[in-house]
């Protein structure tokens, strides 16, 4: 299958987050992965679990279903929808009967899950396809003079048992990503600690106490920036960045950016390419800091 | 942890009666996708204490939970506000040292809880959202426009008639699906 992958963009995304999705494209199109484009695709059934996991299990065998007449593998920019998938077609591929049982309802569509193709969310596709070598190899201007923080988020590391990618306890791969641009990715209180964004609508209290608590803690080091793989994580950072500075009596003024928004940085493209106008925490002076540690001799 | 004297189901609710308890309940979920070694939970506290929510929550306790689910408590787990608190992160089925999938049982509780109609409006929201679009939420017109004018190629189909035909027969769909003006119970 190489490197070509069919894209699955899932609700998120398309929804709020096209930054992450342009910048991803941008960098990915630089780094020779092609990207297919599916006519069908729906939710990847994730959100719906929590009050029906059999609309969960349908759903997400449905968009498996038709990735595999496709005869191609997924590239996800979510990592819920990555996570989602891979559990999906791991649990129906160990259990003949609940296999059937969806596919009984598939049937009805004309569709099956065979269970004949792999998920991969972007930071596996980077570290596994691409490799880190050939990233460094990309980079033409180096972020040497950034300190920035990582957050990978939840779904991209738990359950251990069906993502089983990286530590979820210590993860190095986006610190290694983030190493790959020259920037240097600093270590802090609870880095894998949840965003909250799944608690929001229930209780926004929880949610924005959780997303408080991260950003106290990329302060507490200095990062001058926090990077991000997911789009809920983002928008629970980026979006309410300035409601928890106002709620709180906070001041943090951290720009939130996509890992590709940096990447692309690193390899030269201009911050408009990059979607940086579709941020709400304002990344100016992050970019200026930038470009004067560009023209240091 | 004091977690028996500041956990709301202890504190503001009635004595529990003999007659309220389902002394079936845990084999019910033991035979459910998810919550199968329900009983293998020994009461640590493992969940509770990394769980991220219960940090910042003063309500949410998957120990207790999953205590009252093994007691038989099973209308007060499934009427339980702070069961829908979860963020799903997984920290604590990740770190249970008897395998307990303990987000998969919380899971659970809110499946059954869902199928009585008791279900925060925000999830409710996004079926309806899925069953009209195919996608969880609804997005909107002018994003799917805007979509060309940055240089994105078209979003795929969700096929909402589609995703309607192969959820024939899911309870809760059903239940969702009910025609409206009917109001849904339990909110």
């Amino acid at each position: 299958m190489g490197n070509k992958y069919l894209i699955f963009l899932g609700c998120a995304i398309p929804y709020r987050v096209s930054g992450y999705e342009i910048s991803s494209r941008k960098v990915l199109a630089k780094l020779g992965v092609e990207l297919v484009e599916m006519p069908e695709f729906n939710c990847c059934g994730l959100p719906l679990d929590p009050v029906s996991h059999e609309t969960m299990l349908i759903l997400a065998a449905k968009n498996l279903a038709l990735a595999e007449q496709q005869g191609l593998n997924i590239l996800t920019l979510c990592p819920g929808c990555a996570g989602t998938l891979k559990k999906v077609n791991k649990i129906l591929k160990g259990d003949k009967a609940l296999k059937e049982q969806i596919n009984n309802h598939l049937k009805e569509v004309g569709l099956e899950f065979k269970g004949t193709i792999e998920t991969k969310h972007l930071l596996q596709l980077l570290k596994e396809d691409v490799g880190i070598e050939k990233i460094k190899a990309s980079v033409v201007k180096p972020l040497t003079n950034l300190k920035v923080a990582e957050h990978n988020g939840c779904h991209i590391l738990r359950p251990k048992e069906y993502i089983d990618f990286d530590d979820p306890e210590d993860p190095q791969t986006l610190k290694a990503l983030i190493e790959a641009t020259g920037a240097t990715c600093l270590d802090y209180i609870d880095e894998t600690e949840c965003c909250g964004a799944p608690s929001v609508g229930v209780s926004d209290k929880v949610a924005l106490a959780l997303a408080r608590d991260k950003l106290n803690h990329v302060k507490q080091v200095e990062a001058q920036a926090l990077i991000t793989i997911c789009p809920f994580c983002h928008i629970m950072y980026d979006t309410n960045e300035l409601r928890i500075e106002k709620l709180f009596n906070e001041t943090y003024g951290i720009p939130i950016l996509h890992y590709p928004q940096l990447l692309g940085l690193a390899m030269g493209m201009t911050p408009e390419e990059l979607a940086f106008n579709e941020l709400r925490v304002n990344a100016s002076n992050l970019l200026k800091q930038i470009n004067q540690g560009a023209n240091k001799p | 942890m004091t977690e028996a004297a500041t956990t709301p189901q202890n504190k503001d609710q009635p004595p529990i009666k003999a007659s309220e308890l389902d002394p079936k309940f845990k084999y019910e979920l033991q035979k459910m996708h998810g919550s199968e070694k329900i009983l293998k939970c020994f009461q640590c506290g493992t969940c509770t204490s990394d769980c991220p929510v219960a940090r910042f929550s003063d309500s949410y306790r998957p120990r207790t939970l999953i205590h009252m689910a093994q007691l038989g408590l099973k209308d007060r787990v499934l009427n339980s506000e702070t069961l829908w608190l979860c963020a799903a992160c997984f920290t604590c089925t990740d770190r249970c040292p008897q395998d307990v999938e303990v987000a998969a049982v919380i899971r659970v509780f809110r499946n059954l809880a869902a199928e009585k109609g008791c279900v925060p409006q925000v999830f409710k929201d996004q079926a309806q959202s899925l069953l009209e679009s195919g996608y969880a939420y609804k997005i909107p017109e002018l994003r799917i426009k805007k979509r060309e004018s940055q240089g994105l190629p078209p979003l795929p189909k969700g096929c909402p008639e589609k995703v309607c035909k192969t959820l024939k027969g899911v309870k809760f769909i059903e239940k969702i699906q009910k025609p409206a003006g009917e109001k849904l119970s339990g909110q």
